[in-house]
Formats: C-alpha cells, structure tokens, sequence
C-alpha cells in the first residue's frame, strides 16, 4: 500500500515542493514491535498546510487496547497483545480530511534471549536445567529439542526447567514467550551423554550372620539390587523379595553342617546382569544370643563408657584380650586445663564421653570416686582441674606415684586441710583431716584385712582396727610443715594453687613417730622425709592392694565380687609378675580378664548399677552419639542426680562402697544415689535424648532405628543389640511388642522401644 | 499390706487410683482418732562444733572456754552470742547464726540435750582410756559415725535406721495407709529405713512424674505406661537388677499416691530458698497431706552438710547454724500455720562433736555433742543433760584435745523422742538395742 517508495530523500520533498504534489500522505513504516515498546513514525505530507493527526485503527490517538500514538507519532504499543495484533496506524491531514497515509504495525511478545543452561551436558533421565537469559516472564516455556519441560520463572534473567530426556543427543533448548505475537529465543544446545550402566549389585551385610539349622530368613543390605535380582545361598538361588534398591529379603531352608561357612551372593538379570560380592554367613548351632555380641558389649561397659558402634565393631574384631592390650597402651588425652569450673565440669563429662582412651577415663572416674577431692570446698578451676590431671595421669600408673602426688597437691591441701599444718604450738596441735582420710579411705582402711578384702577376725569374731586415734595424731604430726607455693619462702603462704605444696621445715614436727605396725620414723627427720615415710607406710601396708582392688572392681564390674576374685587382683597389686608393687595397668588388665569379669552368664549376685554418668553417657554411646564439645552438657542435670560433676557432697564421694540395697545383704554402691526422685530425673535425661530436646548437649542417631520403625520385631531387635547386646528376654520382647504396635505411628514407636528398654533394670544394671 | 513389696504389687497390677482412694478414706477416722505426731531430725553432715553452738557462762567456765579455744572462742569479730539462762539459773549462751529461733527458748519451745553421743554403755575417762568398757566401732570416723547416729547402733554393720524401726513400732497406728511413713528429703538415708515400713526419699524441687509417658491417642500411651510396669515386675534373675526395678516401681507408686492429692500446700511463712529450708519446706508440705494419705505417725529427715569445719571455721560455722536455724524457724511457723506445732518435734543430729582443742583455724573431730529439740511439746528453755567442763585431759575428755565421752547416750535421746513418738516402752528396745545399759530411759524434755 505505502510501496510507492520513490527513493527520493524525504527530507527534500517535504522542504523544496511542499505543495507542487499535494495529493498523497506517506506514513514510514510497517514492522513489528513488541509490547510495552515504542516506534517512532513518520509522515510525508505535500499539502498545505501539513498539519496531520494520527489514529491507531482509526482511534484518534489510540488507546490502551491498541496502543497509543502521540501528536508527533511517537507509536506506544500496549502492554498485552490484542488479539487482533496487527494494527493500523493512520496520519489524515487536518485540513483534507480524505488524505490520509497509513502503516500496519504487528504487535509481538518481547523476544526472550537464552544464555546459557547449567548443566548443559548431562546423562539420560530427569534433570533440572539452570537457564539463564533475558525476558523471561512467569508464562515462558522452555523447550528442549521438541518437548516443553516444567518450568519455574525465577526472574526475568532466571528460569529452572525440568524434564526427562533419556536418548543421547545434542538438543536445542529454546524460551518462547507465548500467546498472539509469540516470541522465540535462538537456541542453544544442551547434550545428553550416554547412561551409565546401572550399578552391579554389592552386599555390605547379611542378617542374621548365623543361621540355624532348617528354616531361615535373611535380610540382605547393600546397594544396586532392582526388581529381578536374586539371592544365592550357597550357590542356589533361593526366593527373593526387592525391598528397595538397598534391601531384600529371602527365605529358604537348609540342613548344612553346623559350621559350614555359606556364601550369598545377589545376582542382577540382563540387560545389564552382574554379581555381587560374596557375604558368608554360618550355620551355628542351637538358637543362642549372639554371644560375641554379648561378650564385647560386656566388656565395654567395664572397661567404657559403654560400647559405641563403633567400638563394639572393633572389640569384636580384635577380641577381649587385644582391645585391653590397645588401651592401655593408648596415650593419655590430654587434660586441658578451662579457667571456669563449668567448663572444667563439661570438659570432663565430654571426655569421659569422647576419649578414645576409654579405660583410662574409666579408672579416673574410679579413682575420683576413692581420693575424693570435691568443688564444693575447692570451688574455682584452678583448685580442682590439677588434681584431676594428677588422676589422669597416674589413673593407669603406680599407685604410690598417685598417693604422693596427691598427698604434696596444693588442691588436696586445701581440700583436707593439710596446708599450712603446723606442729604443735601452746594453743594448737597439727590438722588430723587428711592424715585420717589418707588412712581411712585413700589407702590401708579401717579394719585388718585380708588378701581376699575380706575382714580379719580376732578370736571373739570382731574386725581388727589398723589403727587408732594415736596413729592418726602420729601421722598428723609426721605430715605438718607443708604450705602453698609463694613469696614466703621460709615462712607459710596463703592459698596459691599454681604448684604443689612446698615443706617449710621450720613447721614440722622433727620429734619421732609410730606409724602403721608399729614402723618408726626417727626424730630429726625434715618435712620431705618424713613424707616419704608416710607413704611407704600405708603403700606397703598388706591392706592397701585389697582396699583399692575391692573399690576398683566394684567401680568397674560388679558390686558382690566374690572374695577369690578380690584375692587374684589383690595378688597382682602386690606383684605385676615383674616385681612391681601397686602398678595399676596390670591391676586394671587383671579385673578386666578375671574369670568372674568375663563370665558372659553371671551369678544372681552380679552386677553393678550404673551411676548416673555413666548410664547418661553409654546411653547417648549406644545410639551413636557422643556429647557435644563447647557446650555445658545439663551439668544441673546431674546436681539433680546427685552427682554434680567433680562436685561429690564430701570426701566420701557421691556413694560409699559399702551402701547396701535396701534391706538386702548385697552392696550396692551407687543405690545411695538413685532414689526414686533420682530415677525420675534420669528418666527425663533419656526422654529428651530421644525426643531431641537435648540434642544440643547429647545429640544421637536415631537412622538405624527409624529405618527399622515399621517392622516391630526389627525394631526391637535394633533397641536390644544398641543397649542389651542381644540379652532381651522373650516376655520383655512380648511386652514391648504390645507397647510398640499401640503407636500413632513410627516416632512414637521408636520412642517406645527405646525409651521402655532404658528404664529397665536390665538396662540399668550393667551385668 | 505388710510389706513394701505387698503394696508396690497392688499398685503395679491394678487399678492404683481406686485402692488409693479407698483406703485413704477409710483410714482417716482411724488418724485422726489417735492424733497426729511427726519426728523430724535434721543432720548436721560433717560434725557440728557444739562447743561453739552452746557455750558455757558461767564465770569459771567461760573462761576456761575462752583460754582453750584462744582466738576461735565466741564472740568473735564475726558471731555475737545469744544468752539463755535455765530454769535453774545457769547461764548459755547460743552461737550468734541461732539468732532464728532464740526467741522460742524464752517461748519454751526450744530446748538444749548437752554432751550427746554413741556409747554401748555408760563410761568414763579411765574406763576409756583403760579399753575396759566395749566403746562404739570408729570412734572419730564420719561414715561410721553417720552411721552409727542413724542406725542407733553402736556398730557399723546396721542395715536400717532408729527412726525407721521406730515407725515399725507404731505401724498400727497408721492404718491401712499406702503412702511410705519414713520420709528423707535429701535422698536415701539409714535413719529412714525399717524393717516393715516403707522409707522413700523425696528430693525437693524434683517431680516424681515420669517424662516420656504421654502420647496420642490415650491408648498408646495407656500401652506405653502398661508395659513400663511391666517390664519392672520381669525376674531377671539378677538381684541387683531387681533392686533398680524396684526403684522405678516406687517411683511410679508415689507419683501416683502424690498426683492424686497434690503437694502444693502454700504456707504465708516463708521458707528460706537454702537446701536445708528447701528440705523443710518439702516436709511442711507433706505434713501438710497426712489427712488425705491417712497417716498418723510420720518421720522425717533432712540434712545440711559442710559442719565439717577443720579450717577456716569462724565465718563458715556461723553461716551454717544460720542456714538450719533460719530453716527451723519458718517449719515452727508452718506447723503452727497447720495447727499441729504441738504435735511435730524437730532434733538435730550430727556425726560427732569436735574437739575442744583448736588445730590452729578450724577443730577436729570429737565425739559428744551438744543437740538441740524443737516443737510445742518440748519442755524447753532449758538444758538437759550434763555439760562437760572445759577442760583438756579432764573428767569426760577421751584424750587431751577435748574430743569429750558422752554424758548422754543417743539411745536416751533417740528413746525420749521415740517414747512421745508413741512406741511403747516394751518395744522401745527393739528401737534402741542397748538402751537397757542406761538407767534413764526418758530424758524429760517432751511431754
């Protein structure tokens, strides 16, 4: 229409003959333009005068429908596309209205641009695309190669698109804004590689690891196992059940010898048929707890905190004997030394969790528990964490290393009062605290024992005193002149706990003392010397081995040892077999080996109940988890327990070794913290470590036991080998069974097990 | 009924809330009918100086006191003292950290027992120091002291408490009542053990509602706590896992017998937020409840340690005797409140004495102890017993420190408080084995 183009500059018509040829108006020029865009139009008027109005399909002006164009033709399109998208834009001379010019402009989408895509090389199968580009709007589609993936506007610079591709290829991808006017990006290419093939089948462990003879179930774990694989037991093929990619299960019966060693193997069908590895399980004899299982996960309750996955795998791989051997040979974990007590006490709850010296930490928390020393007197760091260093690094030492070390501790000084104990003046005789704890509980005890820590009798049938009040005021005498380090160095200083107790001779009672069995220290004696005697005096005294043997092995294993027990410990006490006395390595491998220790079928008399660190510690353990660094762990938890960490009432520690149960003729120590107010808050430990409520102090691992949640019997199998080693009872099984499928659904289920299984005695006692 | 176990099974097997109800009313007629008593001993941890709680005033021997202690001898910078006088006219005086309950030695209320302690029979110096006479295992020793003070038994092998054997003796008079008559309020302890009754330990501030049993629907969690119970009646086999079950068991039964009445008693006195007014405070409440548990007869503890002060003891010593007198104080109020003052009497108890002799800033440890009564009932204002001279190496001293011999055995103190307590006389042996070895078996100060 508007073809007569003449190519003649415009501009010269318009100036030079404005009026030699006034019959045609020429609008400049047709296209197309994008909505929300403006295009410049312009007019050849050879009329006079050249006045012109414009319309937009003969609206003067426009509209928002059609666009808008202004009195010197500047063309607005609109900001959605008619549907009728081609518009005509008109010029008419104001003073003919029938001249008139006109040019059709085509309304489009905005064009969106494609940059690039991430990933933009990818194997077969589902895949979300990053793209980024220009002129994305919420409707744009993207295409890769014919199909139009799902796709997530961003920004307008930003899309995602899903789709599924599986044929290997390069493709193009474009965007297209769609509806009247669509606009299309040019495209770039994504490539799709070929697929890997599928993964071979694998097996990481098969359940049970011994079978009876007869009818059997397994449950085969591993990966890359699909529909069609199959189970081989011993070579044939036996019916399989796919439960995931991870998971079958299969059935079969078998009269194999017992101990006939089985390989399983899972097979994958074509087209990409593959075997796994071999996973040998045995036939064992008759229906047993599996005992090695047991003997690790009793072991580590001795000797640990409690076994840890971990640590039971490797107890079960290295035996009892070689496990022993690697910890005492381990290097002591360093003992940092915090300024604040609360992160002295959280320290040391963490690394009784945590050490990978467990059988040091063990015999620490043991010793602790026999020389007391106590934050309730000491209440600063630096009047405690030394002394716990003293304990830690002596715990798998000699015990006369410990008693010297802790009888010259400025801690110890301050603690019983035998810093700044001077000899006797007109108004005062020396401190007779520490002289009687040392006797009475830090070495040869009250009464004459025998090797086997039972009381020797005199002939009327009553206990013989090792001492009496006299002894005690011989050694308070023996042992005055100490005091803190610091500037008086003649003289006694005040409190100063940067080194141990210095002697200050000046102090000490020189005269001469009886001491034990009628042992002698001679008059004229300095401070250090007759240190050194009173050491020798209770270390070698026949009590001492059986004294710390009997508080040892009630710590670690079991409350009621019998005396036969006690004596074989007490014999190693006395002589490593190197002629060693007092050397605890050799007095913690001999309690752990005893026979009584290692019986997997205890006595009735068996067992220990577990304090409350430990049973909050080897419950987090055996979930997996361990308490967290940094943080102060519910120290107030275990005040409520009555055990505030390196806080026991009193030189006697948080129990006596010689509490009863109630009215029963059996020891149990740690009963004299566990009331039924103690048991409560115990409880609530073990409920917040399962509901997370303390996870930011003692966080675990639940997996294995959700994983396990839908199948009851599964389930409880999962709660008795975490926390009793395979050793739950049929009627605790039949009870939790009822407990478990009462549930909502899987969180409570888990709950139940675990939860029910850690407040029974069972799981409280360790045995 | 007779027995921990008889009960604890009742509860565990059915329906606890309906027995529970049934036989706290029924009992209740019972209760009251016979009137209500409680014993409330209050366990000073560590061997509280008396020579520094009652000090003597007379002339001679105030200064006697005086040149024996040296610069440890009240007043002092920190603890006035506070005078008393007897009936008779002789003049005490009460460590300045009493100041609490001095006014009911004027009221009558509070009464003094001088020179308490463990004997197996009465004896001197000479006999002592001859090994003629059987003396108490240990002498000087805390944990058999404690023990001793708690078991009434001059040897340390006793499996139950004095207090404990006392509430077997009286057991009649509590009826049918499923709620424990022995009480500590600071975990378990000897004192509250007995051969029949139930001891439990309470510890304020802890809540004996298990965490963890609450679920949706009420059906699983009815499943969850069945099984619990359950589960803690299994034989294992093993006697000490039976014993741990065992805790768990009460646990659930006093939660139970306690959630039903509640122990939220609100008192207009106030306790003083120590552990040791936390404690009384604890027994207030539960006193508090003997008409809904139906008892007529309970006994309690409680117990305040750090006494044992060989250093530094000046300040210390105060500060505690101000802690339980503060405590004491505000339990007298409470009970008054409750309109049974007349019918609660509180006593200390401690390991031992400390001697006479300093060892420079603190004592030792001794053996007789002044101790002090507390309740409508006591005839107080006064000091029973005899208090010993002040003198090293002198008529009741053990040794030369002042670590004194006993005037006064526990078993009288302890037959005293038992006697009013309501044992009767033919059993009170059964309470306090060797009391036949003294001549007076009620010391007078309850009546």
């Amino acid at each position: 229409m508007n073809s007569n183009s003449t190519g003649r500059p415009l501009i010269l018509f318009f100036a030079v003959l404005p009026l030699a040829y006034a019959q045609n108006i020429e609008v400049y020029s047709s296209g197309t333009v994008e909505k929300g865009t403006t295009r410049q139009l312009s007019a050849y008027v050879p009329l006079s005068p050249n006045t012109i109005k414009w319309s937009v399909n003969d609206v003067q002006g426009g509209n928002s429908t059609v666009g808008t164009i202004s009195s010197s033709g500047l063309y607005t399109a609109p900001i959605v596309v008619p549907a009728a998208n081609v518009v005509t834009v008109k010029a008419t001379s104001t003073a003919y209205p029938a001249k008139f010019g006109s040019a059709k402009l085509t309304l489009t989408q905005k064009k969106p641009s494609v940059w690039s895509s991430n990933p933009s090389s990818f194997p077969g199968g589902t895949v979300t695309l990053s793209i980024n580009g220009a002129n994305f709007e919420a409707s744009t589609i993207i295409k890769v190669g014919a199909a139009t993936w799902t796709a997530t506007y961003i920004s307008p610079t930003s899309m995602k698109a899903t789709g599924s591709i599986t044929t290997a290829g390069t493709y193009p991808l474009t965007a297209t804004n769609p509806g009247k006017g669509a606009a299309v990006s040019s495209p770039i290419n994504v490539t799709v590689t070929p697929a890997p093939p599928p993964p071979p089948p694998a097996i990481s462990l098969v359940s049970p690891g011994s079978i009876q003879q007869g009818a059997y179930s397994l449950t085969v774990s591993g990966s890359g196992f699909t529909a069609g694989s199959q189970v081989h037991f011993n070579g044939a093929a036996i019916t399989t059940v796919y439960v995931s990619a991870s998971s079958l299960t299969a059935t079969g019966s078998s009269n194999l010898a017992i101990g006939t060693t089985i390989p399983i193997t899972v097979a994958n069908p074509v087209p990409n048929a593959a075997t796994s590895n071999t996973f040998n399980i045995k036939i064992s004899a008759a229906p047993a707890p599996n005992m090695s299982k047991v003997k690790a996960g009793r072991l580590l309750e001795q000797a640990a905190f409690g076994p840890t996955p971990a640590m039971m795998d490797k107890v079960l791989q290295d035996g009892v004997d070689a496990w022993i051997n690697e910890q005492l040979a381990l290097p002591e974990t360093v003992f940092a030394a915090p300024a604040s007590m609360s992160d002295a006490q959280s320290q040391l709850l963490h690394r009784y969790g945590t050490a990978p010296d467990q059988l040091r930490q063990r015999m620490i928390q043991a010793l602790a528990n026999i020389v007391v020393i106590s934050a309730n007197k000491n209440i600063y760091a630096p009047e405690i964490v030394p002394y716990y260093q003293i304990l830690s690094r002596n715990a798998l030492g000699n015990y006369k290393t410990l008693l010297e070390e802790i009888s010259t501790s400025s801690q110890m000084g301050k603690f019983l009062d035998h810093a700044n104990s001077s000899k006797a003046t007109p108004k005062t005789s020396p401190n007779e605290n520490y002289p009687r704890e040392l006797l009475q509980l830090f070495s040869v005890g009250l009464y004459q024992l025998n090797a086997d820590g039972t009381n020797k009798l005199d002939p009327q049938g009553q206990p013989i005193p090792t001492y009496n009040q006299t002894t005690i005021s011989e050694f308070a005498r023996a042992l005055t002149g100490w005091t803190y380090p610091g500037s008086n160095a003649t003289g006694f200083n005040w409190e100063n706990f940067s080194g141990p107790l210095q002697p200050r001779d000046n102090y000490h009672d020189t005269g001469a003392k009886t001491l034990l069995n009628g042992a002698a220290l001679p008059a004229g004696q300095n401070t250090t010397q007759d240190m050194a005697g009173v050491i020798n005096s209770i270390f070698n005294h026949p009590n001492t081995g059986p004294f710390v043997v009997l508080r040892l092995i009630r710590a670690l294993v079991t409350s009621n040892p019998g005396p036969a027990y006690v004596q074989r410990v007490s014999a190693v006490f006395d002589n490593n077999g190197a002629g060693v006395r007092g050397d605890l390595k050799a007095v913690a491998k001999a309690i752990l080996t005893d026979v009584e220790a290692r019986n997997d079928t205890p006595p009735a008399t068996f067992g220990r109940l577990k304090d409350a660190i430990f049973h909050v510690l080897a419950f987090t353990r055996a979930l997996g988890g361990a308490p967290r660094s940094g943080t102060h762990l519910q120290i107030y938890n275990f005040v409520n327990m009555q055990q505030a960490i390196m806080n026991p009432p009193s030189v006697f520690g948080y129990y006596s070794p010689f509490y009863r149960v109630p009215k029963q003729p059996l020891f149990g120590p740690e009963f004299q913290i566990y009331s039924p107010s103690e048991s409560v808050v115990r409880a609530g430990m073990f409920a917040n470590i399962l509901n997370g409520q303390a996870s930011g102090d003692f966080p675990v691992n639940l997996a294995p036991f959700t994983t396990a949640a839908g199948n009851t019997p599964a389930l409880i199998d999962a709660v008795d080998q975490a926390l009793l080693y395979g050793r739950m009872s049929p009627q605790m099984r039949s009870v939790l069974t009822t407990a478990i499928d009462a549930q909502y659904d899987n969180n409570g289920r888990v709950f139940t097990a675990l939860y029910l299984t850690a407040l029974s005695g069972q799981y409280a006692v360790a045995h | 009924m007779n027995s921990r176990r008889s009960f604890l099974k009742s509860l565990a097997g059915v329906s606890a809330g309906v027995i529970g109800l049934n036989s706290f009313g029924a009992v209740n007629a019972l209760a009251q009918s016979s009137g209500y008593k409680a014993l409330v001993c209050i366990f000073l941890a560590g061997g509280n100086d008396g020579h520094n709680t009652v000090i003597p005033i007379t002339p001679s021997e105030n200064t006697a006191y005086k040149a024996i202690r040296g610069g440890l001898s009240l007043p002092d910078q920190n603890t006035p003292i506070l005078n008393v006088t007897t009936p008779g006219g002789t003049p005490y005086a009460l460590n300045g950290g009493l100041l609490a309950i001095h006014p009911l030695w004027g009221q009558k209320k509070l009464a003094v027992v001088a020179n308490v302690g463990m004997l197996v029979q009465p004896t001197t110096r000479a006999q002592y120091l001859a090994s003629s006479v059987p003396v108490p295992a240990n002498l000087f020793s805390h944990s058999d002291q404690i023990q001793q003070m708690q078991s009434g038994m001059p040897s340390s092998s006793g499996g139950t408490g004095w207090a404990g054997r006392a509430a077997d003796a009286v057991q009649s008079l509590n009826g049918a009542s499923t709620f424990p008559p022995s009480i500590s309020a600071n975990g378990p302890a000897l004192f509250s053990v007995g051969n029949i009754v139930q001891a439990a330990s309470l510890i304020p501030g802890i809540g004996l509602t298990l965490s963890g049993m609450s679920a949706w629907p009420e059906t699983a969690a009815a499943a969850r706590k069945n099984a619990l119970q359950q589960i803690l009646t299994l034989d294992s086999g093993l006697s000490v896992i039976q014993a741990a079950n065992k805790v768990r068991q009460d646990a659930l039964a006093l939660d139970q017998m306690l959630s039903s009445t509640g122990t939220g008693q609100a008192f207009s006195t106030q306790f003083p937020g120590t552990t040791i007014g936390n404690q009384m405070k604890q027994i207030a409440q539960i006193i508090a409840l003997r008409g809904q548990m139906g008892l007529s007869r309970q006994v309690f503890f409680c117990s305040l340690g750090g006494f044992d002060t060989h250093g530094a003891q000046s300040w210390a010593h105060w500060d505690l005797l101000k802690r339980v007198a503060d405590a004491m104080s505000a339990f007298y109020n409470a009970t008054a409140e409750m309109g049974v003052a007349d019918q609660v009497t509180a006593f200390t108890e401690s390991d031992f004495g400390r001697t006479l002799e300093p060892n420079g800033p603190g004592t030792d440890h001794g053996w007789g102890n002044h101790y002090w009564v507390m309740g409508g009932a006591v005839k107080g204002g006064d000091l029973y017993g005899s208090y010993p001279p002040m003198a090293l190496g002198g008529a009741n001293d053990s040794g030369n420190r002042g670590a004194m011999i006993p005037t006064t055995s526990l078993d009288q103190y302890g037959a005293t408080l038992a006697k009013w307590f309501g044992v009767p006389d033919a059993a009170l042996t059964s309470v306090f084995p060797n009391l036949g070895n003294f001549a007076l078996k009620d010391l007078g100060f309850l009546g």
